[in-house]
């Protein structure tokens, strides 16, 4: 009998068996103590901080106050403004500031206060009703998918949902009533009112004085001009983007959400 | 100007000694040619769900990820009914509704509908009380004929639907407060047409089954479900702490009542006529996991017969419709497969041992270079326990991960379950056999009156 050959597959087998049955090892005392088999907590929400008008921040909830002649929060014209900042009356974010979450019934873009009535499409312009979109079928109840690109001209009415793949184009001084979603991108022209919501799976840019209902929401960049309502003080609604950029003059009512970056030029 | 044959020098192919090999040994073992041919099938197709999880598994940590609804708190929230499928669920249906109660959803523009479907025990007076507490809230629907099955009963409850939006819970859920609105969330996106939480197992440290349950849970839900929807592929709505647009579905045919999948035949109904399906990490719900393995085994033994169905309805489809991208496509004919990989791994491994018999390790060279199978090995076997190791750590545990080995068990259970289902599924598919719906045990004591 040759030893050594005998010892060589002794030695393979003993090493082969301890490889496999060595994790059993803490399993099994896992499963006899167990030392971690809670289930799994559901997340909480974010806490509310304030912020301080030289950047630093600092965490406390924000107490809610009763009274509805709360005069606006004013960030600083440089503030930071990380977490959630909420006010039961208003916001207003100067230029150069940076934020995070702002939640208030109004939250102003810049000092100056839009007056966006003044601008609407309703009252000046005669919007011609789309009763057919150009190479879009059928979609849900009342809505529209076009397959690719879609471009709506100036000055046009369109009624039901709309589901762009490509990119949208709006024109100025339109009216749409429905949920929109794109996937490549969507340009509101100024003036146009969306009574609705916005979705897109890149970039938004809402011209100047556009109107939408809302929610508001892009996986990417989203660009608010002058002049731009989002929500209404009794209809707030969710602005959402990755990367927010917003103009003084800009109005929105509810929660903003910047994921990554929000500044008001 | 002519051809001339005679100047014309064939240049010898990469592939003529290895075909001239198949040849050789085809004449001489055909057998165990084509047994090797087979197998070598068999270990790509694990290689390619292997690399499939390790993608899943290193994109959920690696990457950016998708939460493109996640933020939306504020809105003019729409009017949704949430139905609750029971079937002698009195010792936890009443925490259920409690719990819907509770929720921060808009009241008026809520309606509860518990579905009691035909049962036998305190569940018709448990929903009752509820509903004469919370008129305006509950109404109850006791369904006391047609066909058994939670898809049949849910198709009957439709009729009590208002708005355009049907949360289904099972009643052995208990939804957190948010949870409603972060589900109705991502309907404001007119091309969403089914909507799916993340289902966390509540009775974890009841014994180790329930244990390796939430390890499974977690993979499924943390890693490959959110893995899904970050690559934009297919995730899929499960039947329970999700939602459907009605239109949507009333679109592609409304509610089928001859499926035991019913969530994976929407799913891929809803995808094929260009409708998303998301889902919502953060819409976590508790849910009760079975405790017997018996009761486990019948629960696999279900999902795998009715996704089988499915599969066998929808694959030709999958690549005809114009609506799916690319990677939809191919992530749902994966995702459709998905429960034939254990009937093909037992083949594999009963053709390995014929092979063996048969003496065949040269032939088994020509379609499986060793580089292959040592790749397999070391991916394909193991990648699935990496993505329960990656998901328990997403979720900030640590030493529940060291029950992996015991895993094992789990998989050699599922193995023979699985493959017994398949088997179903063929004979259903050849003879039209009407499906038979297994309802799962409960575990939670009664609750109090």
């Amino acid at each position: 009998m040759n030893w050594d050959i005998t010892l060589g597959y002794l030695n393979f087998f003993g090493l082969s068996t301890l490889m496999i049955l060595a994790p059993f090892y803490p399993a099994w005392r896992e499963w006899r103590s167990p030392s971690d088999c809670k289930a799994t907590p559901i997340q909480s929400k974010r806490q509310a901080r304030t912020v301080r008008n030289d950047g630093g921040t600092f965490a406390h909830q924000v107490t809610q106050v009763e009274s509805t002649f709360t005069p606006p929060h004013r960030l600083g014209p440089d503030a930071v403004a990380s977490g959630t900042v909420q006010s039961p009356s208003a916001i207003v974010a100067p230029s150069g500031a940076c934020f995070e979450i702002l939640i208030a019934p109004t939250v102003f873009w810049g000092e100056a206060m839009a007056h966006a009535s003044d601008e609407s499409p309703g009252i000046d312009t005669i919007c011609t009703r789309i009763t057919r979109l150009p190479h879009a079928s059928r979609w849900g109840h009342d809505g529209w998918r076009v397959e690719g690109d879609c471009h709506i001209k100036a000055a046009h009415h369109l009624r039901g949902a709309l589901v762009v793949t490509g990119r949208l184009r709006i024109d100025e001084d339109c009216i749409l009533e429905g949920d929109i979603k794109a996937r490549e991108g969507v340009q509101v022209g100024a003036r146009t009112q969306v009574i609705g919501a916005l979705f897109c799976d890149k970039d938004i840019h809402l011209a100047a004085h556009v109107q939408v209902r809302g929610p508001v929401m892009a996986e990417n960049a989203m660009v608010l001009d002058s002049g731009v309502v989002v929500g209404s003080i009794h209809a707030p609604t969710t602005l959402s983007a990755r990367v927010l950029t917003v103009q003084p003059g800009a109005v929105s009512h509810g929660t903003v959400h910047a994921k990554s970056a929000g500044v008001v030029l | 100007m002519s051809f001339d044959p005679q100047r014309f020098t064939p240049v010898p192919s990469a592939y003529s000694p290895w075909l001239e090999r198949v040849q050789e040994e085809w004449s001489r073992r055909p057998e165990s040619v084509f047994l090797t041919f087979i197998l070598s099938l068999i270990v790509s197709v694990m290689l390619v769900y292997g690399v499939r999880q390790i993608l899943y598994a290193f994109t959920r940590i690696l990457r950016t990820q998708r939460y493109p609804y996640e933020g939306l708190q504020q809105a003019q929230w729409p009017d949704i009914t949430v139905f609750i499928a029971a079937h002698n669920e009195d010792k936890v249906i009443g925490d259920c509704i409690t719990a819907l109660l509770q929720t921060d959803y808009p009241k008026d523009k809520l309606r509860i509908v518990p579905v009691n479907d035909r049962s036998g025990d305190k569940t018709e007076l448990i929903i009752d009380a509820y509903a004469v507490l919370y008129p305006e809230l509950i109404q109850p629907f006791h369904r006391r004929t047609g066909k058994p099955g939670k898809a049949a009963a849910l198709k009957d409850a439709m009729r009590f639907t208002t708005g355009d939006i049907a949360l289904i819970f099972d009643a052995d859920y208990t939804p957190s407060p948010s949870l409603l609105r972060q589900l109705v969330a991502p309907f404001f996106d007119p091309e969403v047409g089914a909507v799916m939480g993340h289902v966390v197992p509540k009775n974890v440290g009841a014994n180790l089954l329930t244990r390796l349950l939430d390890l499974e849970r977690s993979a499924g839900y943390q890693v490959d479900q959110q893995a899904r929807m970050t690559l934009r592929g297919v995730p899929q709505y499960g039947g329970t702490v999700g939602g459907v647009r009605l239109s949507a579905v009333q679109a592609v045919g409304g509610w089928r009542d001859d499926v035991l999948a019913e969530d994976t035949d929407i799913t891929f109904r809803l995808l094929l006529a260009g409708w998303k399906t998301v889902y919502n990490n953060s819409a976590t719900c508790y849910e009760e996991v079975p405790e017997e393995w018996a009761v486990r085994m019948r629960q696999i033994h279900r999902w795998a017969q009715g996704h089988n169905q499915v599969m066998f309805r929808s694959w030709k489809d999958l690549w005809r419709s114009p609506y799916v991208s690319w990677t939809e496509r191919i992530d749902g004919f994966l995702l459709l497969h998905v429960f034939m990989l254990q009937p093909l791994l037992l083949l594999g491994w009963v053709i390995a041992l014929m092979l063996y018999y048969l003496n065949a390790s040269e032939t088994l060279t020509l379609f499986l270079p060793m580089s292959l199978l040592v790749i397999y090995a070391a991916i394909g076997s193991f990648s699935a326990f990496m993505q329960i190791a990656f998901a328990v750590l997403v979720d900030g545990h640590r030493r529940r991960i060291r029950l992996l080995p015991f895993q094992l068990l789990s998989f050699f259970a599922s193995l023979f379950v699985m493959t017994s289902a398949f088997s179903a599924s063929i004979l259903d598919l050849l003879i039209h056999r009407e499906l038979v719906w297994n309802k799962t045990v409960r575990y939670r004591k009664e609750a109090p009156q």
